[in-house]
């Protein structure tokens, strides 16, 4: 007798994968979704203050609650905080974006060439990976900070200084990996110079681990600045959402949005990138979808 | 006056990380000597640990032979002593199948991106519309018809015996003399493997190519070869022209290989199983098969 | 469909699949049917092989059967699967991981993703021994095995890691963990495509051996036509999802009756017979 089954009864009975309700709910938000947030969040940052007051704009009430006009309440000295944090939001993407391109740039260079070439250009890249890798970036933050001043791009220098050789290290396992198949080796016989083959051949099939890698330091970028700014580390100049935060703190039992909205920006954009680097990952990994 | 490929005396020792039991340096290749000219099909039959494909890869310049260990020489000038010019027309006139079962095409390029590529690379063609000629040329030799549709797709998108033909058009693009085969058959489904192999043959006949095939599958050798070195262990254990070898083995091993293959017949096959010893060899603390 | 089988009164088949269908996705919201319509049996103590192409559907009918279809709710399964008559289509995790640990070994073409690189190989066996019917479940008896599967240094073999064993070692050691659980039924899916021949000779021998002397069935899958004809006595060809001829070894391969099965061996033959050039099937995919 022949039984009709689909593959959903055997989830039923335990033998698929089971997911429970929530975990279903919970993979529901594709790569799609995450884009749109991050996506969503850009133009609030850069084309909400078309529409907005000037951050600058002293002339509200001080420390009012949101309300129609001041949606997400003024500061103590009168500013609308939605003007502000959409300012302070073009900060924090800024050097978080810039952070992921410089690490992406470092880590493919230093990463391929260690990783393709091998032996002693490999020994001699590792050790220069690593010794930057175990610099404290808070340590590094406050010496550099001390001397230099802290602005914008010194931010960034540091940032990208400590988080390269994370992602250089996945491009080198990744390039190590990709040197082996067939046709890298054909692509010797064939001619090729070996710059060439690692640019054409090795590198394009090496990119999908680099690409979550950088979306994650995007992420950890943002909150890193955001955490030196909390600590009075930021450029003065250029309020981040961190600094706003950091103006935020003698206001924290009475002016609760100060402390809130910027907070929770924070919180929301890095989640979106670590988030979105997950489901990339997944999607470029199709283990679960796919069936050979 | 045909170009010859000839390796004469070469060797190869890889150095391997100490493991437990086993020879920190290992002679993959120990004083082989191989030639092979346009219009032959020569064959390496042997099993994996022979060295076969090493040499392979030292005949393509792929690897070195050891500092003492003979010379490798195409058209009369060693491999190690060629300037940039004649190592790109060594590379051009010297094409290489070389089968890996993982990714023997880059995933990310076209069927078009590949062959083109080395046109280009070996300037047979500088304009696009005469590069554009040259791929669908390449194309139709191989049988991949309509050539547009194949063109266009990439390494997924097609089958393991097309993969072949691909990588068998990028081989004869380049009008090359001689073309190295390593295993280039060996994963494919028997009718396939077939169609290939009759395909190689064409070749052979219309544009004289010479074949230098690598395989440990004796009963492709019988068919299509001229020429047969076994390989054992880095050296080759026996040579002949391949009636001779099938009719006379005059080693050991060589009949061994040659009754290493069932014909499907029930009747003969149960007797080539049941008239061989299932155990394996223990010869003091190394084990062998 | 051509049948020659003989349907004289048998006992109750170990294994009866009816009317398999198995879809897949294969990426992008596509589907294929890898299975379309099967139907086979396997009688307790027979040796059956099928036989058929990349694309046949063998491999996957083969893991229906084990239980083994990736977990995934995108794949359909349709039909029956019955060992000693109880239904395996839809079958819980416990059944199946039952059926798996006690009534059939598994040996599949790359021993190296099978058996565990970090664990001694007798660690290996005595494990499949702890999880199978066997009473017996010292390290003697895992070494019986291993000698039952060919490996006539067992006591040598025990210590040693899967990394140090060539590759024909490495897949008898895949035959005696299949056959450590005393298992009803042999599954082998390419068991020595992937050897030397000289290699892949003695394997099958040391296979045969032990099929016969534990009684156990055999369920052999394989692109190779005279592995098949070398060691089953029922055969099934199957060409894109479905068997389009099944007999006995000897009525398959001295007189097949579909145009596929006249081709493929017309092809294999091609390469050891007088003829000219070698024989492309009509049915080659390419």
């Amino acid at each position: 007798m022949a039984i009709r089954t689909r593959a959903k009864s055997r989830t039923e009975s335990g033998q698929a994968a089971l997911r429970t309700p929530v975990q279903q709910f919970l993979r529901l938000p594709s790569t799609a979704f995450f884009l749109a947030l991050i996506v969503l969040m850009a133009a609030f940052c850069f084309i909400g203050p078309l529409f907005s007051a000037s951050p600058t704009d002293t002339s509200f009430d001080v420390l009012k609650a949101p309300d129609a006009t001041n949606l997400a309440g003024t500061d103590s000295l009168g500013r609308d905080l939605l003007s502000r944090m959409m300012v302070g939001g073009q900060i924090s993407l800024f050097v978080g974006l810039a952070v992921g391109f410089i690490c992406m740039t470092l880590a493919v260079i230093i990463g391929g060439l260690a990783g393709f070439y091998g032996g002693v250009v490999d020994t001699l890249l590792t050790k220069v990976a690593e010794f930057f890798q175990v610099i404290p970036p808070i340590i590094l933050a406050l010496v550099s900070i001390a001397m230099l001043g802290a602005s914008l791009p010194i931010i960034i220098t540091i940032l990208s200084i400590t988080m390269w050789p994370q992602v250089a290290r996945i491009v080198r396992a990744e390039c190590m990996r990709v040197r082996e198949l067939g046709f890298v080796e054909s692509s010797r016989a064939a001619g090729f110079r070996p710059l060439r083959i690692l640019w054409s051949d090795v590198l394009p099939n090496a990119f999908a681990p680099v690409l979550v890698a950088t979306t994650m330091t995007v992420g950890r970028a943002i909150l890193l600045e955001s955490g030196l700014a909390f600590l009075g580390l930021g450029d003065a100049n250029t309020p981040s959402w961190g600094a706003l935060l950091n103006g935020a703190q003698a206001y924290m039992q009475t002016a609760w949005w100060l402390t809130l909205f910027p907070g929770v920006a924070i919180f929301v954009i890095v989640l979106a990138a670590n988030m979105l680097g997950d489901r990339l990952n997944d999607s470029l990994n199709p283990a679960l979808s796919r069936v050979k | 006056m045909h170009a010859k490929l000839v390796a004469t005396g070469v060797s190869k020792t890889f150095h391997r990380k100490r493991m437990p039991g086993a020879a920190p340096t290992a002679k993959a290749v120990d004083g082989v000597t191989i030639s092979v000219a346009p219009g032959d099909f020569t064959a390496i039959v042997g099993e994996s640990g022979s060295g076969k494909s090493t040499m392979a890869r030292i005949m393509l310049g792929l690897i070195e032979p050891d500092h003492d260990g003979g010379t490798v020489t195409y058209d009369g000038i060693p491999l190690s002593e060629m300037n940039r010019a004649q190592s790109m027309k060594f590379r051009s006139s010297v094409q290489c199948v070389l089968q890996d079962p993982s990714a023997a095409l880059n995933p990310r390029k076209s069927v078009r991106q590949v062959l083109a590529e080395v046109v280009k690379l070996h300037g047979i063609a500088t304009t696009k519309a005469d590069i554009e000629a040259k791929v669908h040329e390449a194309l139709s030799i191989v049988d991949l018809t309509p050539t547009a549709t194949y063109a266009d797709r990439y390494p997924h998108q097609l089958s393991g015996g097309q993969r072949q033909r691909v990588l068998i058009a990028r081989a004869v693009i380049l009008n090359p003399a001689i073309i190295i085969a390593d295993e280039a058959v060996s994963a494919l489904d028997v009718s396939v493997k077939a169609s290939i192999l009759n395909l190689l043959g064409r070749l052979r006949r219309e544009l004289n190519i010479g074949y230098l095939f690598i395989t440990h599958d004796l009963p492709v050798v019988q068919k299509v070869a001229d020429y047969v070195y076994v390989m054992k262990n880095g050296q080759v254990v026996e040579e002949a022209a391949k009636d001779e070898l099938f009719a006379n083995p005059k080693t050991t091993y060589t009949r061994e290989l040659l009754a290493a293959a069932p014909l499907p017949d029930p009747k003969l096959a149960r007797d080539w199983i049941r008239s061989t010893t299932p155990q394996t060899e223990a010869i003091g603390t190394a084990l062998v098969d | 469909m051509t049948s020659n089988e003989n349907s004289s009164a048998q006992p109750e088949p170990l294994i009866d699949v009816t009317d398999l269908s198995v879809t897949l996705p294969t990426g992008q919201r596509q589907f294929v049917r890898a299975v379309k319509s099967v139907s086979l049996k396997v009688y307790p103590g027979e040796r059956v092989g099928i036989v058929g192409e990349s694309g046949s559907g063998k491999s996957v009918t083969v893991r229906a059967i084990s239980g083994l279809l990736p977990e995934s709710p995108l794949v359909e399964v349709g039909g029956s699967i019955r060992f000693r008559g109880r239904e395996l289509v839809g079958a819980s995790a416990r059944d199946w991981q039952d059926i798996r640990s006690k009534r059939i070994g598994m040996i599949f073409q790359d021993p190296m993703s099978y058996l565990n690189p970090t664990m001694t190989i007798g660690r290996q066996v005595r494990e499949a021994l702890q999880r199978g019917r066997s009473e017996d479940r010292s390290m003697d008896a895992a070494m019986r095995v291993m000698e039952l599967a060919g490996l006539s240094s067992a006591a040598d073999l025990i210590g040693q890691y899967p990394f140090q064993l060539s590759g024909g070692m490495r897949q008898r050691v895949l035959i005696a963990i299949a056959l450590a659980k005393s298992p009803e039924l042999i599954v082998a899916d390419e068991p020595t495509t992937a050897l030397d021949a000289t290699i892949q000779r003695r394997v099958l021998r040391s296979l045969d051996d032990s099929v016969t002397r534990l009684g156990t069935s055999l369920l052999l899958i394989t692109h190779d036509l005279a592995v098949v004809a070398g060691l089953c006595d029922r055969v099934y060809v199957m060409f894109r999802g479905e068997i389009v001829e099944s007999g006995t070894a000897e009525q398959i391969y001295y007189n097949p009756q579909h145009d596929y099965t006249k081709d493929l061996l017309r092809s294999v033959r091609s390469f050891t017979d007088d003829s000219e050039e070698l024989y492309v099937s009509e049915y080659a995919r390419d």
